[in-house]
């Protein structure tokens, strides 16, 4: 026997959100999971009210994801309730040309380390946050290390030597790589359906 | 390696010289400079467990009188500024010990853009320990080694140092950009 979930506190915190900002799509993913996309200069104000009307006391991750081919930054912010013991995604897409965005430190103090950090990896800026110096690098003068067309390979190769000998080790490496890009190349056949249908060629062959 | 020469004088193998080498063997003081995980491991050798002290090795929390620095796992950049700034700081002799498989080829880090690949590119290394992470045991192990390089008179990095710095700096200000570090007069 399984319980199903009982989702009526998520469906409920779903549709104060929805109702109170309407531009925004909102989707309850499983128990204690509540997904909302957002027009970016909305998320302020869902942040304030998510904080002092639905008792989303914490904010538990501020992450950002690299989304090249569309040329966009996607910020999330995860809020957490201990009240409701639900956590909420809200996800804002960026320019990547120039990514800016407001802080919202001033409603949760650690905003400040996400923030300084995403803006350390990503260079996204951050307007209204006092203090955005670098975290972790020290001196870095190249893109922002995190973005993805960052070529970490191409840049250890310049900057640091391999130690000599033993040239047999880099065998593995290479493989590790290769299969990587093998199967980035298998993911975009297979979204196409050109991979299944190679797949039943070769079986009516057999 | 390239570019570097092996000059320098190794003192004679007679009177006080004997006694002083069997002094420092037995006296090694450890800076307590963690980097990396593997400053975990240090505290267990260092206390009731293991008790590295019966062979006269222990902490010391400053560079000036300290013996030995342990480089305990990967080096980032911003690291490599502070381990030779300190080790620049240790009184001679001084010796390196590079512990765990990152310093000594970046180990699981080898292709991350912030980790230095080869240690004794920037700093001599007497000793190594292979294995991540070593045991207390292979610590012991090595530091004992260290003791009989010392009475040997193999243990040479400083000298080895101190002959080739220019290579040696040409290395480190290649890696680090912003060289605002004072030149320590040997």
């Amino acid at each position: 026997m399984e319980n199903k979930p009982d989702l009526t506190l998520e469906n409920q915190i779903a549709e104060a959100i929805s109702s109170a900002f309407h531009s925004s799509k909102v989707r309850v993913v499983r128990e204690r999971r509540v997904e909302v996309i957002l027009r970016s200069d909305l998320l302020p104000s869902l942040a304030s009210n998510l904080k002092y009307y639905h008792q989303f006391e914490h904010l538990s991750l501020i992450s950002c994801v690299d989304w090249l081919e569309e040329n966009q930054f996607e910020l999330v912010y995860f809020f957490w309730s201990y009240t409701h013991k639900i956590m909420v995604l809200v996800k804002i897409r960026l320019d990547r040309d120039n990514p800016k965005f407001v802080t919202i430190r001033p409603l949760w103090r650690q905003a400040q380390s996400y923030e300084r950090e995403i803006h350390e990896m990503f260079g996204v800026y951050f307007e209204g946050n006092p203090n955005l110096t670098p975290f972790f690098l020290e001196d870095w003068d190249n893109i922002p290390p995190m973005r993805r067309d960052f070529d970490t390979r191409k840049y250890v190769n310049e900057t640091y030597d391999w130690r000599p000998g033993r040239e047999e080790n880099f065998i593995p490496r290479q493989v590790i790589a290769e299969t990587y890009n093998e199967r980035l190349n298998m993911a975009y056949v297979d979204g196409d359906g050109k991979m299944e249908k190679s797949k039943e060629k070769g079986d009516a062959g057999k | 390696m390239k570019g570097i020469t092996k000059k320098y004088d190794v003192p004679e193998d007679k009177g006080l010289e004997i006694v002083a080498r069997w002094a420092r063997k037995n006296s090694l003081w450890v800076i307590a400079y963690g980097t990396g995980c593997g400053a975990i491991e240090v505290p267990p050798t260092m206390t009731s467990r293991y008790d590295v002290e019966r062979f006269g090795i222990t902490m010391m929390a400053t560079p000036r009188q300290a013996d030995v620095i342990l480089v305990t796992g990967y080096v980032t950049v911003k690291t490599l500024k502070r381990i030779i700034r300190t080790y620049e700081q240790m009184q001679d002799p001084k010796y390196v010990i590079g512990f765990g498989s990152c310093p000594i080829n970046g180990g699981m880090y080898w292709d991350s853009y912030n980790t230095i690949k080869m240690l004794d590119k920037y700093i001599p290394v007497d000793t190594w320990i292979a294995g991540c992470m070593p045991r207390p045991e292979a610590i012991i192990e090595s530091l004992l080694h260290l003791q009989e390089k010392i009475k040997t008179h193999q243990a040479t990095g400083f000298l080895h140092y101190k002959e080739n710095i220019d290579w040696y700096r040409a290395n480190q200000k290649k890696i680090i950009k912003n060289w605002n570090m004072p030149d320590y007069n040997w």
